[in-house]
């Protein structure tokens, strides 16, 4: 699967056209809003995408969630969050 | 009766006119269309957006009819931008010229979904009664030229359901990374036009395989997404997440509504935006809150397991094919009028029947 994406540690992640982040006072939470539909985001999922910002690449937010927390299974998770999350189409790789 | 307690709604539907130059056989708009002089005013709508953005909305679809008939579009999208609520526009194409579509982003415009009838443009025709392809396609390619995504979307039944690897490999020619097939829902016109409509389970099962197959290739490139038609799956659709739980429509003339098709039942009163405020509309309309929880549902929905999972299914549905919107949804085959969808089925299969009928103000 990260094959067939081009996904390497190097790689550059943005949010892809049309998704972004709101701050929704009203719910406690993040959202993420995108073309005709809306994900109530949980706080590790809105930390992550608040790191893919079109400058950090995998390794650098890796490295950035390392700092804040010490998780054993962190690598894998996010592995699978960003897999996730390019599938659906929320996150794309940056052309370099 | 008391309201049953709700939480603030995500998105506004605003239907901003009935005018439309194509006359499509399934248009989810009323069957009785609003006239252009009892449409609401820039202003109203204006005020409309100011009060979606204090409950709390977060997403808006600008819809009509054809939006881009409505002269307030760019000002509305303006003001979307400005109370940062996510803007959609959902459009025929016709009327996009790149002028458009350039004032639109640059007042905030965020995502465009535009429908396309058919790949081939005969059945577009007969779909539209309008021969509009070539002008679609144009505003297509402007569209897809721009930094805002683009959905092509295209309503699926009887006469182009035969078409999905054509409709997808047109959307790959179109560079559009996002394609939603829609099976036709049978509400207004389409109710009308339901035995011109209804593809057979063998069409459908036909059309599914090469979706399944073309979504597994494209992975990566295009979004893919069919949301198939309740007719012919045996449990229901979870009614927009529950009756007015997520979800404001408001009218071309003002009249608010918990969904698109909701118009149709008549056993109840709509509120107007004219007359009352959003938020006295969403907490406190008996319309808003007539199945709201659980408290109206009838047997079978009232004790079943699944109630809170499809919440009985779609309302006007229930209202269309029962004529009692409490009942559960007849498609549902633990409802005991699951049979009046069974016939419906067998009288699209007998087509064709009686005579196809466009849209048009009459």
């Amino acid at each position: 699967m990260t094959e067939s994406l081009n996904l390497v540690k190097e790689s550059i992640l943005q949010m892809s056209p049309g998704v972004r982040l709101k701050d929704d006072e009203t719910r406690q939470c993040k959202l993420l809003l995108m073309p005709e539909s809306i994900v109530k985001l949980n706080h590790s999922a809105s930390e992550v995408l608040e790191l893919v910002d079109g400058n950090r690449s995998i390794e650098k937010i890796y490295a950035e969630l390392a700092a804040r927390y010490e998780d054993e299974t962190l690598h894998k998770d996010l592995a699978e969050f960003l897999l996730d999350a390019l599938t659906r189409g929320w996150i794309e790789i940056k052309c370099p | 009766m008391t309201n049953v307690a709700c939480s603030a709604p995500y998105t506004l539907t605003m239907e901003l006119t009935h005018r439309c130059p194509l006359r499509c056989l399934y248009c989810s708009n009323p069957t009785e269309l609003i006239r252009q002089e009892n449409e609401l005013s820039l202003d109203h709508w204006i005020s409309i957006v100011d009060q979606a953005a204090r409950l709390s909305v977060v997403q808006a679809n600008l819809t009509g009819g054809e939006p881009l008939a409505y002269a307030g579009l760019t000002a509305i999208v303006r003001r979307l931008r400005e109370r940062d609520i996510y803007s959609n526009l959902i459009t025929s194409g016709i009327g996009l010229s790149d002028t458009v579509l350039q004032e639109l982003i640059e007042c905030g415009l965020e995502s465009i979904q535009m429908s396309l009838q058919s790949a081939n443009k005969k059945t577009a025709e007969l779909i539209a009664g309008w021969n509009a392809q070539e002008q679609k396609l144009k505003a297509l390619k402007l569209a897809t030229q721009t930094k805002i995504p683009v959905a092509l979307n295209v309503v699926l039944h009887k006469h182009n359901i035969g078409e999905v690897a054509e409709l997808i490999e047109l959307a790959e020619s179109m560079n559009v990374k996002r394609l939603e097939l829609a099976s036709t829902q049978f509400y207004g016109f389409a109710m009308v036009n339901m035995e011109h409509l209804l593809p057979t389970r063998e069409q459908m099962e036909e059309g599914l395989a090469v979706y399944d197959l073309k979504k597994k290739q494209l992975a990566g490139k295009m979004q893919l997404s069919w949301v198939i038609g309740d007719y012919l799956e045996s449990s229901p659709k979870p009614c927009m997440g529950g009756w007015a739980s997520q979800h404001i429509v408001v009218s071309a003339d003002g009249t608010a509504y918990p969904c698109l098709a909701a118009n149709a039942i008549n056993t109840l009163s709509f509120p107007s935006t004219k007359e009352h405020s959003l938020k006295w509309i969403w907490e406190e309309s008996p319309a808003f809150n007539a199945f709201r929880g659980y408290e109206w549902m009838v047997e079978p929905c009232r004790s079943c397991e699944f109630r809170e999972k499809d919440f009985g299914g779609c309302r006007c549905q229930a209202f269309l094919l029962t004529g009692d919107a409490r009942q559960a949804d007849p498609v549902c085959k633990l409802s005991p009028h699951h049979h009046v969808v069974e016939e419906k089925i067998a009288a699209a299969n007998a087509y064709p029947i009686g005579p196809l009928v466009h849209r048009q103000f009459s």
